[in-house]
């Protein structure tokens, strides 16, 4: 379980996250939405590690972020890998740090997402940079798997080849999926849980079933609703 | 297959099934698709599958046997009784429908006459 | 799959050293091409002191000296300007790691480099001499001097490096005056620490010039060695605890 307590956090003049309070569950899928701006990043970023809170605190599991490293897998928005690596190197980089890693679901991955260890990573397109990074995080078999955007400015076909490689790889009950993306329609059907998140605040959140009992409206437009006034 | 977003999913996959009874194109003893095979046919979350799986067995519309797989154990009981509620359902959409439009009930049954006259008795 | 820290560092050190090799590569050719230069044209100088050639070995020492120091700035910037410090922070080591392969790397730089320099140096020098090998062994005690100094000369390094090291993490602190803030670290710390190094340097030949007659001798030159290495641990230890602890992206 990944906990935020009223979670403070300021860039600048900004006010990233604003006592944000959430509980994140184990082994579901759990969607994090929200416009652009809303935290959604710098909450992902702050369970890597990759920042602190201000004020509150984070745990996953009880610990610090920056002690839980190894049993996260982080996929963030951008290109972070080294260009001048080839697929296999990035590879090998990788599973010398995580003990999780399964070198046979890595070479099926590479297959089944029409990869070749041998292309340079600086030199792939766009889609096949996404696919590498989802491969090298879903050949680990970690607790945690966080991801920030994974299918912003990706062609159509390789988003499906990212949602079904979730899919078939995904242990229910034992791995944790937080996806935070400000596109709803495409993981619609994968989330179990669902945060929505406005100017560093938790403004709804609970089942995605739930939801659709209760309200008889898609995440989507459920979104649209709650943001309306946003946008005024 | 195509799920509407604004319904609970698990109840889609239960539906569907229902249908593919009621239309004879899955019988007693047939093996379903397991909850994984399901899921990534369908691209969507395991936990999902296996709640509408779940929901099944407690309906005893279905059984998993270990290391086998899941079985249909719908009975023919069960079946016309799973038939009548769904076009229960139906009738309750459809009268709630028509009665919305300022129809009374008279006025529904002999519009329903006369279609059955066009249609050359029985669909 | 098993993993250990070794394993660990030495993705890390490879890593890091790929990052290297064009600077190598650098040393190298200037190596062969000064050498080159003064053996082809070595008619032309046979009227000057054969110990001339030392002047190509001293150029490309010098480039191979300074070139780890400049690296030392890339190895770090470079990790934020391709985005792969979002790789490398979210593995799970410390800093002392991540710092300490850069640091590895960037000496066996300057080793390659400097051995490059004076093997190419000998070779050269042979032509000219042929008996260098023979002169150089009659005087052990310059020999032993040259390996004093070049260690004195790894342990500047170490600490120049530690000095690039936390002056760019400390300039990461910041996005805005990033470049600033580096130039304004770099500069304080190398007064601070030189202050303290030239100050311990005078106190230990006090004591060493009362109970001696040479000048230059093993032993100081051993308490200079360890104080340059004490400065950098501090220094080194600093900008890892500020890269641990403090940044952030």
């Amino acid at each position: 379980m990944i906990e935020f307590k009223e979670v403070s956090k300021r860039f600048g003049s900004t006010l990233a996250l604003d006592k944000l309070d959430a509980n994140f569950p184990t082994g579901k899928i759990i969607g994090l939405f929200g416009p652009n701006g809303a935290g959604k990043s710098t909450s992902i970023k702050m369970i890597a590690g990759l920042n602190r809170p201000d004020q509150g605190q984070v745990l996953i599991d009880g610990e610090l972020p920056r002690m839980s490293k190894a049993q996260i897998a982080y996929l963030p928005e951008i290109d972070h890998l080294y260009p001048w690596m080839t697929i296999g190197q990035a590879a090998g980089f990788t599973r010398s740090f995580y003990v999780d890693w399964d070198n046979d679901k890595y070479h099926e991955l590479l297959k089944y997402l029409n990869l070749n260890a041998e292309m340079k990573i600086g030199k792939i397109s766009k889609g096949q940079r996404a696919k590498t990074k989802l491969l090298l995080t879903v050949a680990r078999r970690a607790p945690y798997l966080l991801m920030d955007e994974p299918l912003s400015g990706i062609d159509i076909l390789t988003r499906e080849e990212i949602i079904n490689t979730l899919v078939r790889d995904y242990r229910e009950g034992e791995q944790t999926i937080i996806i935070s993306t400000h596109e709803i329609a495409e993981v619609e059907s994968l989330v179990d849980e669902v945060f929505f998140i406005d100017q560093g605040k938790i403004m709804l959140s609970g089942s995605a079933e739930e939801f659709r009992v209760e309200r008889g409206q898609s995440l989507v437009e459920i979104m649209k609703e709650a943001f309306r006034h946003v946008d005024q | 297959m195509k799920f509407d977003s604004s319904r609970p999913i698990y109840r889609q996959i239960i539906d569907s099934y229902k249908k593919q009874l009621i239309r004879g194109e899955l019988k007693m003893g047939d093996k379903i698709l397991s909850q994984r095979e399901y899921a990534e046919q369908a691209r969507i979350n395991p936990n999902t599958v296996q709640r509408a799986y779940r929901e099944m067995e407690a309906l005893q519309m279905v059984e998993t046997q270990r290391g086998q797989g899941t079985f249909i154990i719908a009975t023919e009981p069960m079946l016309t009784e799973i038939k009548l509620e769904m076009a229960r359902d139906v009738l309750e959409y459809f009268i709630g429908e028509m009665k919305s439009l300022g129809y009374t009930y008279a006025q529904i049954i002999s519009m329903l006459k006369e279609e059955e006259k066009k249609q050359g008795g029985g669909f | 799959m098993s993993t250990s820290k070794l394993k660990m560092f030495s993705q890390l050190y490879t890593k890091d050293m790929r990052e290297l090799v064009p600077e190598i590569v650098i040393v190298a050719a200037a190596a062969v091409i000064l050498n080159g230069l003064f053996y082809f044209n070595m008619n032309r100088y046979t009227s000057f002191h054969p110990a001339v050639f030392i002047i190509p070995t001293f150029m490309v020492l010098a480039v191979a000296a300074f070139l780890p120091f400049i690296s030392s700035f890339k190895l770090v910037s470079r990790e934020w300007s391709n985005n792969t410090v979002y790789l490398i922070m979210s593995l799970p080591v410390s800093g002392v790691m991540i710092m300490g392969a850069k640091l590895a790397a960037l000496i066996t730089q300057y080793i390659a480099g400097t051995l490059i320099a004076v093997l190419m140096g000998l070779f050269l020098a042979r032509e000219a001499i042929p008996d260098i090998m023979k002169l150089i062994s009659n005087y052990p005690d310059i020999l032993n001097l040259a390996i004093m100094f070049y260690l004195l000369s790894i342990a500047a390094l170490l600490f120049l490096i530690s000095m690039g090291f936390l002056s760019q993490i400390t300039g990461k602190l910041s996005s805005r005056f990033s470049s600033l803030i580096t130039f304004v670290v770099f500069l304080l710390t190398f007064y601070s620490m030189s202050k303290i190094i030239s100050f311990s340097i005078v106190k230990l030949k006090m004591i060493t010039a009362a109970g001696s007659s040479a000048i230059l001798n093993n032993s100081s030159l051993t308490g200079d060695l360890l104080i340059l290495l004490l400065a950098a641990a501090v220094v080194f230890t600093l900008a890892v605890v500020i890269y641990d602890r403090k940044i952030e992206l």
